[in-house]
């Protein structure tokens, strides 16, 4: 399920090439192709002398991403999905006050005026537990996904400006990682911390740690080779500020396009948590463990199963459907096929 | 490889020992009643006393001859426990794999070839809904439906499909179509996408200006090279596949290893726990592996390392 | 329960005939039998004949007989294995493999072993067979586990005096031994050297009604046929037991309902919701299992219940009814310290209702601001986040208690987190449910720190508190054998506690087990196992 991350990101040593010549037929067919990330990351692994790359990822106009953005309806409804779950999950409680832990109706309901959503075993109303359940999704993810960002930002950046050891060492940590199956390792290590939504949070930010990891040692190594780094180095300016003003910003675009890729993957990896019992806990409404507990009540009430894994649905659909877009718009010659099977779960 | 698996082997050992919460403690918490000499005992029944050092060893030289050690709880061989619960998971494994490749792949070429036409529009979305459907929540509906609709549940003790084949896929059929559903559409799209590209490809175009017709051409060139992704999508998937697995395995009752797992995490019976996960990596190891060495064969042009 | 009364010279000399060995857990009604047993008369004659398949909600892991720590265990081995005493269903105390005793001083009781009982290999049960089943007992070879001997008294060891009788040696005196022979959870009999001769973890000898037909196969059944020669004569009627694992609840409504096993144990919901079904009948009976919100009184500390007032004002601030209506279905009782049906020693339901556990907001506020604590407090309470029934009483007490400005934060965690600091004291508040015991001493036990076990829940629970009374009540209770004495200990420690709530009961709560139609004359134990199924249960036609 969506929930395993850690694809097959290419990188020098492991695993093989799998798309990598797809990728070199095809540039070589193209030479004036601006490759996307997955592209570079395919020459980077080869050693490709970047001089033959056009411009890097600094270039690409603002104005140019907006103006694509509006020929690209799948991402604009992709958007309008994301926007609509992120207001639901602020402001939602303002307009449905109903208090998702008070066990007043009741129960076993299914919709009506008063509950849209029907009501759960104990009469509590579910419309309310699945807007607080959104609110637990988007900072679950919101919170793995900055774990994996600063973490997998870190060992990319130190591993592909150091090279050596340094990225021998990290990039056999990160090796170890993909060396389980994504969902499983989370498992693991949720159960193994205790059964709670930090934890949860944890777990997951750690398996999604690797696959930025790689992607942005990737776009490191192939920005390294540009010749104003070098001339950077040879004006004396040090480590931290190269990476601080010329690596940082070009990793800017794969970096946003991994984030809402893994988003959904987050998401749907703290239900899936929850729904094992090793997430958020009830009686907190998360909507994994709504489901879980929906499954005991099937013969009596339908409705409970229905509307929380609508809701997980609707919010990956989102987030899916966005991050094809931005892929799109800023991997031009990616078909939304290789491109998500390269860098998507 | 083997290093790798050696230090999952000493990571997976470390976490479930720092880790709160030990069997120890599932023993003689809640309402049982104990004193610091009887979990003492416990622990040295159990082979929990010694150093960890000692621990490891005594587990690592065990595996490398092929003794895994027995499960704190029952006591039975781990060995034993995973020849149960092995064929459940590699059966739901190759179930959902087949399912997800004999429909995705005519699927993925269907909406190339009829590019941006209704049926393209309809299966990218299709696609994108197949990877964002949580798969629990498929399996239940699929259990609700059945049970509602065609009041039919399905049967309850697990058999051999060597043993009781239609038995056999009465249980599975449910559980496999929800763990295919994601790598349907990520095998359809990957399809979609590389027969594009080949599509495009200048001597496909020529073949077709010069009137080869588009069966001849799809069926030599496009579809072999629509393979190679295929191939690539079976190493990916068999990490998200085991990972599904776990899941419906609880949900529909099916003893294998993830569901074995998962308990064995809530008892904290580490030698299963240990073993499970290293069992797991190995296996997924092991699968990537073969898919280089498929992949090297099925395209020429590139070298395994 | 009512019964005759006995004086002590009565009981030392009698020896332990039927009825007057009821010292621990148990009615005073003695049916003053002899060691003859008799099958109980019914309305129809029972047919013999037929198998029963039962559905087990969980995996037993092992059915050693010898230090099981899951409940499951026992019920998956109770077919087969007996010891020397046993309950009836209203939990008095019956001769079993044992046909009397004698007690000879404060520290030795002679058990006279029934003759002509043959193990289902053959074997005559001897003396010599007990000595070594209570060997194991005391320190239990793998699979079993040590963790159990909290749940046995001081059995110093036992001798064979002569091949039919049988010493056991107290390391001092101990009222708990009865219950234990009679629970038979941790005293199964078996044949002497039976660990060297098979693999006790999925095979067994025993004397039970029924033997294994096979061994037991994990995940998947435990299969069991007639013992032809068991010793109560004309039982069991039942041609076979076999016991199905089937974890998932709606696995086990759907085999229900198709008629593939004829019965299994389910949660309140669900066998409610099979109420009115053709072919099968809904049983619930009363368990041990009550509810309990615990508290920690740790030295060092100095939170708001280490004054009984606010302990107080909480127990009254809660809402049992409440309880029972919205999470039980309305089925349901209030609980004291021992829970309702345990035999003559809990506190009566109208007592419970009337005073020390009604409901009274006023009052509680009151003695809240007494205590100076007008305003509440927090804190946090821990409980297990499954089975949901617990996260549900959590929320309800949270919304209850919200009224007198105590704000409980509830915290889910997965049963073995929460066995982990509830074993170690790290908790403020914890709801959990409590457990079957051989004797009532064993919710006591906790509350007198002079003994083992009670020293480590004083160490790691109630370091900060101090009650010699209630101390010797409980170390009292424990060495005195006179029933009647007894009973008047424990009720005045009952209402101590009841005072003190060091400990507030909640509720009891049913069990429920939907059967076929077809078997006749089974009831829901209350000792957590099948024992309903496995004495005198039959099958019509």
């Amino acid at each position: 399920m969506g929930a395993t991350v850690g694809r097959r990101v290419d990188s020098t040593q492991t695993y093989g090439r799998a798309p990598a010549d797809l990728g070199s037929r095809r540039e070589r067919r193209q030479p004036f192709a601006e490759p996307g990330s997955a592209g570079r990351e395919r020459q980077a692994a080869r050693g490709v002398s970047t001089a033959e790359v056009t411009a890097p990822w600094e270039a690409v106009p603002r104005r140019r991403l907006i103006s694509a953005r509006w020929r690209n309806p799948i991402g604009i409804v992709g958007a309008g999905i994301v926007g609509l779950c992120i207001l639901t999950a602020v402001f939602g409680r303002f307009i449905w006050t109903t208090d998702p832990n008070a066990p007043d109706a009741e129960r076993l309901l299914g919709p009506s005026w008063d509950h849209p959503f029907g009501t759960d075993d104990l009469g509590r109303d579910t419309l309310a537990r699945v807007i607080h359940g959104a609110q637990v999704s988007l900072q679950v993810g919101a919170v793995a996904i900055s774990i994996a960002l600063v973490a997998g930002t870190l060992i990319g950046l130190l591993a592909g400006y150091y090279r050596g050891i340094v990225d021998l060492l990290l990039m056999r940590l990160v090796d170890v990682m993909f060396a389980f199956p994504g969902l499983v390792l989370a498992i693991v290590i949720a159960g193994l911390l205790g059964a709670t939504r930090r934890n949860a949070m944890i777990a997951i930010g750690i398996i999604i740690t690797p696959a930025f990891a790689r992607v942005v040692r990737a776009a490191v190594l192939e920005v390294m080779g540009f010749p104003f780094i070098e001339s950077a180095r040879a004006l004396g300016a040090g480590g931290f500020r190269i990476m601080v003003r010329h690596l940082i910003p070009n990793i800017v675009a794969p970096l946003i396009v991994l984030t809402t890729v893994y988003f959904s993957t987050a998401i749907l990896s703290e239900a899936t948590l929850s729904f094992l019992g090793l997430g958020t806990q009830p009686p907190e409404a998360a909507w994994g463990n709504m489901l879980s507990t929906a499954r005991s009540y099937i013969d009596q009430s339908v409705w409970m199963s229905v509307f929380p894994g609508a809701a997980i649905m609707l919010i990956v659909l989102g987030f899916n459907f966005l991050g094809d877009g931005l892929r799109d718009v800023l991997d031009p010659r990616i078909g939304g096929g290789v491109g998500d099977a390269v860098v998507n779960k | 490889m083997v290093a790798t698996l050696f230090a999952v082997s000493i990571v997976i050992f470390l976490m479930v020992r720092l880790l709160p919460g030990n069997i120890i403690d599932i023993m003689f918490g809640g309402d049982a009643q104990s004193t610091p000499e009887q979990r003492a005992q416990a622990a040295k029944q159990l082979g929990l006393d010694g150093s960890y050092p000692e621990q490891y060893w005594s587990w690592m030289s065990g595996v490398l001859q092929g003794d895994f050690g027995n499960s704190l709880l029952s006591q039975r061989p781990i060995s034993e426990i995973f020849a149960d619960a092995l064929p459940i998971t590699v059966e739901l494994i190759v179930l959902g794999l087949l399912i997800a490749t004999v429909v995705g792949v005519p699927l993925g070429v269907i909406s190339a070839v009829r590019r941006n036409s209704a049926s393209d529009y309809a299966s990218r979305v299709g696609g994108l809904i197949g990877i964002s459907v949580p798969n629990f929540w498929l399996a239940t509906l699929l259990l609700i439906f059945f049970s509602r609709v065609f009041n039919w549940v399905p049967p309850l003790q697990y058999v051999s499909f060597f043993d009781d084949p239609w038995k056999n896929i009465q249980e599975f059929f449910m559980p496999a179509i929800a763990i295919s559903v994601f790598t349907l559409a990520i095998t359809m799209r990957m399809v979609r996408a590389t027969m594009l590209e080949v599509l495009n490809l200048d001597y496909v175009r020529t073949a077709r200006a010069k009137g080869v017709p588009r069966r001849h051409v799809l069926r030599k060139h496009a579809l072999r090279n629509a393979l190679i992704p295929v191939v690539t999508v079976v190493g990916f998937e068999v990490g998200v596949l085991i990972g599904g697995a776990a899941v419906v395995e609880i949900i529909f009752g099916l003893p294998g290893v993830g569901y074995i797992l998962l308990n064995a995490i809530f008892q904290r019976d580490y030698p299963v726990i240990q073993n499970a996960t290293l069992l797991i990596a190995a296996v997924f190891v092991v699968v990537n592996m073969l898919v280089d060495v498929v992949y090297g064969w099925l395209d020429p042009r590139i070298s395994v390392s | 329960m009512s019964g005759k009364k006995m004086n002590r010279r009565d009981l030392l000399k009698k020896g332990g005939a039927v009825g007057a060995g009821a010292v621990a857990a148990g009615a005073l009604a003695g049916s003053g039998g002899a060691a003859a047993y008799k099958v109980a008369r019914h309305s129809a004659t029972p047919r013999r004949g037929g198998t029963v398949n039962w559905a087990l909600e969980q995996d037993p892991a092992h059915i050693a007989p010898a230090g099981g720590i899951l409940t499951m265990t026992r019920t998956a081995q109770e077919p087969m294995y007996e010891s020397l005493l046993e309950w009836d269903k209203n939990l008095n105390i019956k001769p079993a493999l044992a046909t009397g005793w004698k007690v000879r001083n404060k520290t030795t009781v002679d058990f006279d072993i029934r003759k002509g009982v043959k193990f289902h290999n053959g074997d005559e049960l001897t003396a010599a067979d007990c000595v070594y089943s209570f060997q194991q007992h005391l320190n239990p070879p793998l699979p079993g586990s040590v963790s159990v001997l909290g749940q046995i008294p001081a059995i110093a060891d036992t001798e064979a005096r002569g091949r039919y009788v049988l010493r056991v040696n107290l390391k001092a005196t101990d009222a708990r031994l009865f219950g234990y022979l009679a629970w038979q959870r941790y005293a199964a009999i078996f044949p002497a050297g039976m660990y060297q001769e098979l693999n006790a973890a999925t095979q067994g000898i025993g004397t039970g009604p029924y033997k294994m037909n096979g061994p037991y196969v994990p995940n998947s059944r435990i299969s069991y046929v007639r013992n032809p020669q068991y010793w109560k004569k004309g039982l069991p009627y039942l041609d076979g037991i076999t016991y199905q694992i089937i974890t998932d609840e709606q696995a086990r409504i759907a085999a229900l309902r198709a008629g593939a096993v004829q019965g299994a144990t389910l949660s309140v919901d669900s066998a409610r919701s099979l109420r009115g079904v053709g072919g099968l009948t809904v049983q619930k009976g009363l368990t041990a299992a009550f509810r309990e919100l615990q508290m920690t009184i740790k030295a060092g500390e100095d939170k708001p219940w280490h004054n009984v007032k606010v302990r107080q004002a909480v127990n009254l601030a809660i809402n049992r009814n409440e309880l029972i209506q919205k999470v039980y279905g309305g089925e349901g009782q209030f609980s004291g310290h021992v829970p309702p049906g345990y035999g003559p020693w809990p506190i009566p339901q109208s007592e419970l209702k009337s005073k020390w556990e009604k409901e009274d907001l006023a009052k509680a506020r009151q003695l809240l601001r007494q205590a100076g604590f007008a305003n509440g407090f927090e804190v946090t309470m821990t409980t297990f986040s499954t089975p949901l029934d617990f996260p549900a009483l959590a929320a309800l007490i949270q919304s209850q208690l919200k009224r007198i400005n105590v704000n409980v934060k509830v915290v889910a965690q997965d049963p073995a987190t929460f066995a982990a600091n509830n074993g170690r004291g790290t908790f403020e508040w914890d709801l959990t449910a409590r457990g079957m015991r051989g004797d009532v001493d064993g919710y006591m036990a906790e509350f007198n720190p002079t003994g083992a076990l009670g020293a480590t829940v004083f160490n790691t629970w109630f370091s900060a508190y101090r009650n010699p009374k209630m101390w010797k009540l409980v170390g009292n209770g424990r060495i005195t054998l006179d029933l009647n004495k007894r009973l008047k200990m424990y009720q005045e420690l009952n209402r101590i506690l009841m005072t003190e709530l060091l400990e507030i009961p909640l509720i009891a709560v049913n069990k429920y087990q939907v059967i076929s139609s077809k078997l006749k004359n089974h009831y829901v134990s209350f000792n957590d196992f099948n024992t309903g199924l496995v004495r005198a249960a039959y099958l019509t036609a």
